[in-house]
C-alpha cells in the first residue's frame, strides 16, 4: 500500500528516502525512460483528451513502483504537491527535497537536482543541460482551495468533442477551461516543466500526484459518475481502449479507475473540501412541476424517479436555462441509461425513454459549468409499451443488446406451477433478473453466468402468475445478440 | 500578419502569412484556435499563446531544442 502524503508534511527521513530513490533510478537510467515515455507519446492522445487522467494515473503509478524497488520500501508513496500551500516558500522547495527556483537564467542551483548533480534529457534521450525553473514568470499564482473545490464539483467526467474545448470535470482539472489547475502548475514552475519532456523535473510527479488526488476525490464525491467516453470517441480514449504509450497489461482507462485496487491511499491534507452528495428529491411522475436552481457553478441537482411499471416516460425541463440531464438506473445509480442536452424546448433537455419498473436517478446540470440558473422539471408516463411475451416451452426469442446500458424486458405467464428454467444462449455475457408474480418490481433473483459459457440461467419453482425477466449485458458498455427461452 | 524574420536567443524564427512557422529552418506544426484566437503547439502542451510570434519565441526559449543547453 502506497501512502501518498502532502509533500510539505514529509519528515526528514521520508524526504531523504524519496530523494535517494529518485537519484538511484536516475543513475540506473530508469528515470530518463519515464521522461521519454511521456515525451514520445502522441501529445493529443494523452493531453487535451479524456485519457489525460487515466494515462497519467498509470504513469505515476509505474514511477512509484520503481521508487519502491529502489528504496526497498513497498509502502513508499509519491508525495503530492498541495498547490494551495505549495508556493515558493513552501518546504517542498527546500534543499532536502526539490530545491528551489532557478537563477536568472532559470538554472536550478540548489537542492539534490541542482546543476552538476542532475542532467535533463531531450526527446531524443540526449543530455540537454541543467534542470530549469522560472517560477511565476508564466503564471503568477497557484490554484486555491476554493478553485479546487469548484472543479471537484463539476460533472460529468468529460463530454464530446472530447478535446480542449469540452466541458466537464476533466478539462477543468486539466486546465483548458475554467479555473485551470493542472496546466497552471506546469506554467507556474516554468522552465523544464513546460515542454513534453516535463518529467525531467521531479516536481512533475508530485504535481501529477496532486492531479490524481483531485480525480480520486472527485470519484469519491460523485459515485454515480463514471469515466466518459465509453464508446465512439477516437481510439485510445474510450473506457476499454488501450492507451497510447502505456505498457501492457492493464493499459486501458477501465484498468486504473479504482485507486484502492492499485494499492494507493491518499492522506488528506484536511483542507480541500469535497462537496457532499445531495440526497435526491423524489420527482413524481404526475406532470407536476418541481422548481430548482443551480446556485453554485458546476452544481448537479439529483432527483429520484420511481417507475411503477414498464412504460414509456417523458422527463423534461422548462425555463430559460440550458440544462443537461443524465438518467441512471434502474436500481443502480451508476448505470447510465441516457443523456440529453437540447431535446426539449429551446435549450431545455428532454428524455423520452421506455423504462423498466424500478428506481432511477435523474441528474440535472447546466451545459455551461460556469453558469447559474433555474429551471422546472416534470415527468410523466406517455403510454404503456408492449412487453414481448415468452411462451413457456415455446420457441426461443432472439434479441440483442444493441447499445450501451440497454436492457430488454420480457413477460411470461405460469399456468402450470412448478420448476421453470429461464435461460439465455449465445456468445453474449448476459445478466438476467426475474420479477413477480404479478409485479414488475418484486425481485425474485438475479443471475450472471449459471448458464453455458457466459450465459445466464435461473431455475425457480414458480406458482401461477405473471413474471417479468430483464436482460442486460454484464458490461454496461458492451453489446451483443442472445436468445432467451423459458421451459418448465 | 506579413512575413516575419527574427533572431531570438540565437534561433532564426520565420513566419510566412500566419500559416508557416520555421525555427532554424525546421517546420513547426501548430494549431490556431479561431474561436479564442490562440496558438498552441505540441512542443508546449500546457500553454496557449495570443500570437504566433509569442508561441515561436516560447518554443525557442522553453523546448530546449533550438537553444544551447545551459549548465
Amino acid at each position: 500500500m502506497a501512502i501518498r502524503k502532502d509533500a510539505n508534511t514529509l519528515t526528514s527521513s521520508e524526504r531523504a528516502e524519496f530523494v535517494a530513490a529518485v537519484l538511484e533510478i536516475k543513475r540506473l537510467g530508469i528515470y530518463d525512460q519515464f521522461v521519454l515515455r511521456h515525451a514520445r507519446a502522441n501529445m493529443t492522445a494523452i493531453h487535451r483528451c479524456p485519457a489525460f487522467l487515466p494515462w497519467h494515473r498509470r504513469f505515476i503509478y509505474d514511477f512509484e513502483i520503481e521508487l519502491q524497488r529502489a528504496s526497498g520500501n513497498p509502502n513508499l508513496g509519491l508525495p503530492y504537491w498541495n498547490w494551495p500551500d505549495g508556493g515558493e516558500t513552501a518546504s517542498l522547495w527546500d534543499d532536502d527535497l526539490l530545491g528551489g527556483n532557478g537563477d536568472t537564467n532559470g538554472v536550478v542551483r540548489t537542492g539534490p537536482f541542482r546543476s552538476g548533480r542532475w542532467t535533463i534529457v531531450n526527446r531524443n534521450g540526449q543530455a540537454n543541460g541543467a534542470l530549469r525553473r522560472e517560477m511565476r514568470q508564466n503564471a503568477s499564482s497557484l490554484p486555491t482551495i476554493s478553485e479546487i473545490t469548484g472543479v471537484v464539483a463539476q460533472t460529468p467526467y468529460d463530454t464530446a468533442p472530447w478535446d480542449a474545448s469540452a466541458s466537464g470535470f476533466r478539462n477543468q482539472l486539466e486546465g483548458f477551461i475554467g479555473a485551470n489547475l493542472h496546466n497552471r502548475g506546469h506554467m507556474w514552475v516554468g522552465g523544464s516543466m513546460l515542454p513534453m519532456t516535463s518529467p525531467n523535473d521531479p516536481v512533475f510527479f508530485m504535481h501529477h500526484c496532486m492531479v490524481d488526488k483531485i480525480w480520486h476525490d472527485w470519484q469519491v464525491a460523485h459515485p454515480s459518475q463514471g469515466y466518459q467516453p465509453t464508446g465512439n470517441a477516437p481510439f485510445g480514449q474510450n473506457l476499454t481502449d488501450p492507451m497510447d504509450s502505456t505498457p501492457t497489461p492493464n493499459n486501458r482507462p477501465i484498468d486504473v479507475l479504482d485507486s484502492s485496487s492499485l494499492g494507493i491511499e491518499y492522506q488528506q491534507s484536511g483542507e480541500i473540501i469535497v462537496p457532499p452528495i445531495a440526497t435526491p428529491q423524489l420527482l413524481p411522475l404526475d406532470e407536476s412541476f418541481i422548481n430548482a436552481s443551480i446556485n453554485i457553478p458546476g452544481e448537479v441537482i439529483r432527483f429520484q424517479i420511481d417507475a411503477p411499471e414498464f412504460a414509456s416516460y417523458r422527463l423534461e425541463t422548462s425555463g430559460n436555462s440550458d440544462t443537461v440531464m443524465s438518467l441512471f438506473g434502474p436500481n443502480d445509480a451508476r448505470a447510465l441509461v441516457t443523456v440529453n442536452d437540447d431535446g426539449g424546448e429551446n435549450l431545455n433537455s428532454r428524455i423520452v425513454q421506455s423504462l423498466s419498473a424500478g428506481s432511477y436517478i435523474l441528474e440535472i446540470r447546466l451545459y455551461n459549468p460556469n453558469s447559474l440558473g433555474s429551471f422546472s422539471i416534470s415527468g410523466q408516463p406517455i403510454g404503456t409499451s408492449a412487453i414481448p411475451t415468452l411462451a413457456v416451452n415455446g420457441v426461443q426469442t432472439n434479441a440483442a443488446i444493441s447499445f450501451s446500458n440497454e436492457s430488454d424486458l420480457y413477460r411470461f405467464t405460469v399456468t402450470n406451477p412448478g420448476a421453470h428454467n429461464i435461460e439465455t444462449e449465445g456468445q453474449t455475457d448476459t445478466f438476467i433478473s426475474l420479477y413477480g408474480p404479478n409485479s414488475q418490481t418484486a425481485l425474485l433473483d438475479n443471475d450472471d453466468d449459471s448458464g453455458s459459457g457466459l450465459n445466464s440461467r435461473l431455475r425457480w419453482n414458480l406458482p401461477n402468475g405473471e413474471y417479468f425477466v430483464r436482460v442486460r449485458h454484464y458490461s454496461p458498455v458492451s453489446t451483443g445478440s442472445y436468445s432467451i427461452r423459458v421451459n418448465r | 500578419m506579413a512575413s516575419v524574420k527574427e533572431d531570438y536567443e540565437g534561433c532564426a524564427i520565420e513566419i510566412e502569412v500566419e500559416n508557416t512557422l520555421t525555427l532554424n529552418g525546421k517546420k513547426i506544426e501548430f494549431t490556431h484556435d479561431n474561436t479564442n484566437q490562440t496558438w498552441h503547439s505540441d512542443y508546449l502542451p500546457y500553454s496557449q499563446y495570443n500570437s504566433l510570434i509569442e508561441l515561436a519565441r516560447a518554443i525557442v526559449h522553453e523546448s530546449g531544442e533550438f537553444t544551447k543547453a545551459q549548465n
